[in-house]
């Protein structure tokens, strides 16, 4: 067929790479004035508590776009992108660079301040019986209390560990009460703890609802979606004391706020992070990654506690002396709760 | 209930197709295998405003088709690019070491082509039909210690075009196009991830948040999404049962919805074929 040859020849000739190219979209430059409007582009465009956490993006614009220009090295860049991103305090922006700490727009996560008043291995070893149970590397922690019909749990982060958290139920369903840990806790997929939550609710309880950015205008959101947790297994009713820190981050403060729907549940410890939206990230033109909260996060009672935490019931910070010594006074004050 | 609908179409197509084919006589039968080098260029907005470009050795596939009154063909691919805008690097989370890896991009692919060769002569022929295929991509984004899941896929139908050509006694070249119409795609959100996204994956089952991703897609059509496998080939018949073959792939997406997405994946594959 001699039409078929030659339309081989042209299909084939037709495949040239440099003509593909010029369909992408054009990528932000390199230099380091183009990354630091990508950068501020980026979260003008994509980051949604500015409000909550009364940060005004424009202002900040004003402030460090002056001091970058061609000659602008490496090390300064950070420096300045980091300045700006520490306006935001949040638990869930960082900036990662090659041969650099991560930097953490939280001031408590970037200095780690109090990060040393809490220490698992002295509730392991001060204040639980011999027969506790510990995940991988210590994802989670169960046991009784020592002289205490108390139930003690911990989790390490949000995600399969939580499913300790039946075999805990059970094994320990004579005690009075119990305690779940949520110190340090370093958050992860909430969705486990919703699920793995049904036995200490009798009902379905509204939780909390969210809404995430879904364009470039800064009225550009998704509908609310509200979260619930809802009745699965045998329904434990016992007095449960909910323990967190500064540390208590993301998922493991969404696991808060479904503990604190239950009327059974007092929380004890210091208020959380206050880092509550999604978290996403992204790379720059350098090949240098941040991360960045897209979406709007409103408790059952209405607030948005994006930058300010959950306050505990009963606030109670642990004195590294005493901590040193053997005593976590956050724990003690959540047993003497229970009793 | 479109996604129901539109999966009935589809069976109720596929359903009449396959019965014309029960009626064929002849039975020509090949089964490939696949393999080659590939390159990688690819901007998905919904995850960076950069293209991703790599080369992967990871390119393989699995054919079977069949030759008579009507032309079939099963093909199943599988490829895996790990692009990266530097090289990996060390950072550090409070002192301790940590290294920043590539994404990691990981395509399958499942096409049913069924046709009727509608002109032949001495040395050529053109094959025209309906396909039915599937685009599946699991895409993991790395930004240093943060992980990000992410979906694409297509379940189209659309036609096909294959021209064929024989040089001498044992030789063949050919192309052939793909062009699916209308399809079933899902999509990560528009940025990364949303409230339907996590309840998607809450059932903590590969299976339920696949299944659940499908069915959070909806129709599409060229005006939204367009997408196409060309390929030109070369075949060689060592004897009757055996044949080696050569050929180039390129297989493109554009895809606007939620936000811009284009891809060109070209590959290079060697085949050997089995004739019964």
């Amino acid at each position: 067929m001699r039409k078929t040859l030659p339309f081989i020849l042209i299909t084939s000739v037709s495949i040239s790479f440099p003509g593909c190219e010029s369909l992408f979209r054009e990528q932000p430059a390199t230099d380091p004035e183009a990354i630091f409007e990508d950068m501020w582009t980026t979260f003008y465009e994509e980051y949604a508590p500015f409000e909550e956490r009364n940060v005004d993006w424009e202002a900040q614009y004003e402030s460090f776009r002056p001091m970058i220009d061609d000659g602008t090295t490496d090390d300064e860049l950070f420096d300045i992108l980091s300045q700006m991103l520490a306006t935001l305090d949040d638990g869930h922006v960082s900036l990662t660079a090659p041969g650099r700490n991560v930097f953490f727009s939280n001031r408590i996560r970037q200095y780690r301040i109090d990060d040393e008043l809490f220490d698992l291995s002295v509730v392991r070893d001060r204040y639980l019986d011999s027969g506790y149970r510990e995940g991988d590397q210590q994802s989670y922690l169960y046991g009784k209390v020592r002289n205490r019909d108390i139930g003690y749990i911990f989790f390490d982060y949000v995600g399969p560990n939580f499913s300790a958290l039946n075999d805990f139920l059970d094994e320990y369903s004579l005690m009075e009460g119990f305690i779940i840990d949520l110190r340090h806790n370093q958050g992860g997929d909430f969705t486990y703890c919703f699920s793995e939550i049904g036995r200490l609710t009798a009902e379905k309880r509204f939780v909390f609802r969210s809404k995430t950015k879904n364009g470039k205008e800064a009225d550009d959101y998704t509908d609310w979606h509200e979260w619930h947790i809802e009745p699965a297994g045998n329904f434990v009713d016992k007095p449960l004391v909910v323990l967190t820190d500064r540390y208590t981050i993301s998922a493991g403060e969404r696991s808060v706020m479904a503990l604190i729907t239950l009327p059974s549940v007092t929380t004890v410890g210091d208020t959380t992070s206050g880092a509550h939206g999604t978290m996403i990230g992204r790379e720059l033109a350098n090949g240098w990654f941040y991360s960045l909260v897209p979406q709007k996060v409103e408790l059952f009672d209405g607030n948005s506690y994006e930058g300010i935490g959950l306050a505990p019931d009963i606030f109670v910070k642990n004195q590294l002396d005493e901590l040193l010594g053997g005593t976590d006074r956050v724990l003690e004050t959540a047993i003497e709760a229970l009793l | 209930m479109h996604m129901k609908r539109f999966f009935l179409l589809v069976f109720l197509i596929m359903g009449l197709l396959l019965s014309s084919v029960a009626q064929e006589n002849e039975k020509r039968n090949s089964f490939s295998l696949l393999w080659g080098p590939g390159t990688l260029a690819r901007q998905d907005m919904i995850f960076s405003p950069f293209v991703h470009s790599a080369h992967s050795l990871f390119n393989a596939g699995l054919a079977y088709t069949r030759q008579a009154g009507m032309f079939q063909q099963i093909q199943i691919r599988y490829s895996g690019y790990a692009p990266m805008l530097t090289e990996p690097y060390e950072f550090l989370v409070y002192d301790e070491v940590k290294t920043a890896q590539p994404h990691l991009f990981t395509f399958i692919d499942l096409d049913y082509l069924l046709g009727k060769t509608v002109k032949s002569m001495d040395r050529s022929r053109v094959t025209v039909g309906g396909l039915l295929t599937s685009d599946i991509q699991a895409l993991n984004y790395v930004y240093g210690r943060l992980g990000y899941f992410g979906y694409y896929a297509a379940l189209g139908l659309g036609g096909f075009i294959q021209l064929d050509h024989r040089i001498g006694e044992k030789n063949r070249v050919g192309t052939s196009l793909q062009f699916p119409l209308i399809s079933w795609s899902a999509r990560s959100p528009y940025l990364v991830n949303d409230d339907e996204f996590i309840e998607n994956i809450a059932s903590h089952s590969g299976v339920k948040t696949f299944l659940s991703f499908l069915q959070d897609g909806k129709p599409e059509t060229w005006d939204h999404l367009q997408y196409f496998d060309l390929r030109v080939y070369y075949r060689y018949l060592i004897n009757q049962r055996w044949q080696l073959g050569v050929a180039y792939l390129l297989e493109f997406i554009h895809f606007s919805n939620p936000r811009n997405l284009i891809s060109f994946k070209n590959t290079l594959t060697i085949s050997a074929t089995l004739k019964f």
